[in-house]
């Protein structure tokens, strides 16, 4: 085949252009089939799975296409590999030692991925933060607060952390710190928070709702009220439950008593 | 399909601004149609005029008529006897519980379309199974009675009978049960609903216990139509959880 490309040739050998044009006609077609694939592939899995294995399946596929669309490329344009390989394992060995932090997050992330505290879409509660996970990436973690805040963590902290997965489990306990004087009646107190229980639609009837005795407080006898609920309605039962019992201990007449110290004067 | 007179299941017109009032038991439910939709209240207390509250919906045309369904819970009902029942080795007890029922919206036209689900009563919730594992169910007590006198049925109710019977060679003593009402069908007679029969034999271990359905109406009302087949298709020998015994070890 032989065409016409006037000046080019001056500069640039017609073998090479030719080279170059199915290079790039290669590039126009497998680029996007990379990324088709990479999607569907997501959504796949995501439907037999889980969003997590959906991701993780995605960026396997990604990572492994461009690098055969890369290396068919060069071959293409007549690059040899093997000079490439040789000085990308030098350069990988300097890299490496350069970046013992990066290289420190992506082994952080095959740990993460294989032992699964968390997926994308459960909230999670590091440190202070405590947010949806958004995807769990290479080097980190990304996680969306409930103010809508973008919080980058990376994996290697992950690890070494303390993580809290606050909907790993389908049932959460609503833990109600409840106050009231010395003179109330404990046991009138303690129908009242099993009747405020009941009552909610939002508490589950098993497991059971309990109320624990705490301590004698310098001003009130202290109770724990612990009620169970399914995970996505634990703010707003918490809320409820704390609305209900100033309502009721109000009509009662049940004191929520304040610090108060009584004075002897002689 | 069904034919009992009068019943409150029949379809009824939807005339243009007109208020139409329907009681199921404590489920007061209030329409009207304006400007090509229709507008639905729903009310428990029990009064005879409809709550502020409405919900529209726009019709096709020609959607002329409106029917209510029965329909049982959308999930599993987790029965919980009065008083707990023990049944020795090889013994068989048959109970009768009345589950608060649902009712379908449907706008009849051409063709029929559903609205949306009401229950009559709203029920608790409640958890069936371990912590890290289960299913969130309706909470119902019962007394569990051991006949079912027609006069104890009420509108807004479907009798549910369940055939327990102990295989094992030890006593099993039964505190609450989970009643799959989703696999079962609805009957009607004389106005009164009624489930088929659950089939619950326990045989020594949680996971062999075997639940049957058949989809026949129960022996005592044998006659009764057929109103509503199950939500989820019905299985025979479905080895489900019926029993668990769930301890908190976090008091």
């Amino acid at each position: 085949m032989t065409m016409d490309l006037g000046p080019l040739t001056d500069h640039i050998s017609p073998a090479f252009l030719e080279r170059l044009l199915i290079g790039l006609a290669f590039l126009t077609i497998a680029l996007p089939l990379v990324y088709l694939i990479r999607s569907r592939i997501r959504n796949i899995v995501t439907k037999k799975h889980s969003e997590h294995y959906g991701m993780l399946a995605a960026k396997v596929v990604h990572y492994v296409l461009m690098v055969m669309v890369i290396v068919i490329f060069l071959t293409e344009m007549g690059l040899s590999l093997t000079p490439l390989l040789g000085a990308a394992g030098v350069l990988g060995v300097a890299i490496g030692f350069a970046s013992q932090t990066s290289v420190s997050n992506i082994i952080s992330g095959f740990f993460l991925i294989a032992e699964r505290p968390f997926s994308v879409g459960d909230v999670i509660q590091v440190g202070n933060t405590t947010g949806v996970v958004l995807s769990i990436d290479t080097l980190s973690a990304k996680l969306r607060t409930f103010d809508n805040r973008f919080v980058r963590i990376p994996n290697e902290v992950l690890i070494k952390s303390e993580v809290i997965n606050n909907t790993r489990f389908p049932i959460r306990r609503v833990d109600v710190a409840v106050s009231v004087s010395y003179g109330a009646d404990l046991k009138a107190v303690r129908d009242l928070l099993m009747t405020i229980a009941e009552s909610n639609p939002l508490a589950l009837q098993e497991p059971a709702p309990v109320v624990n005795f705490q301590q004698f407080g310098a001003s009130s006898v202290d109770l724990q009220f612990l009620v169970w609920t399914n995970r996505e309605h634990v703010i707003r039962l918490r809320n409820e439950l704390n609305e209900e019992i100033k309502r009721r201990f109000d009509a009662a007449g049940v004191e929520i008593p304040f610090p108060q110290m009584v004075v002897h004067s002689s | 399909m069904f034919s009992e007179r009068n019943s409150i299941w029949e379809p009824f017109p939807l005339p243009e601004n007109t208020l139409v009032g329907r009681m199921v038991g404590p489920l007061g439910l209030w329409f009207q149609r304006k400007d090509g939709e229709c507008w639905v209240a729903v009310s428990r207390d029990g009064a005879d005029t409809p709550p502020d509250e409405w919900t529209r919906w726009a019709l096709r045309r020609g959607d002329h008529s409106v029917r209510l369904t029965p329909l049982l819970p959308d999930r599993s009902v987790v029965v919980k006897p009065e008083y707990d029942i023990r049944l020795l080795k090889n013994t068989h007890v048959r109970t009768y519980t009345r589950v608060p029922i649902w009712v379908a919206l449907d706008v009849i036209g051409e063709s029929s379309v559903r609205l949306t689900e009401i229950p009559t009563q709203i029920l608790s919730n409640t958890w069936f199974g371990g912590f890290t594992d289960g299913e969130t169910c309706y909470g119902l007590a019962t007394t569990a009675r051991r006949e079912m006198p027609a006069d104890l049925i009420e509108p807004h109710q479907a009798v549910c009978i369940m055939d327990i019977r102990n295989h094992s060679e030890t006593d099993l003593k039964v505190d609450r049960v989970c009643l799959r009402v989703e696999r079962l069908s609805l009957f009607s007679k004389d106005g009164h609903l009624w489930a088929d029969d659950t089939d619950i034999t326990f045989e020594g271990e949680e996971a062999s216990v075997q639940i049957r359905t058949d989809g026949r109406a129960p022996v005592e009302v044998a006659d009764a139509v057929k109103l509503v087949e199950p939500r989820q298709p019905q299985k025979r020998g479905l080895a489900e959880r019926a029993f668990f015994f769930l301890r908190n070890e976090t008091e």
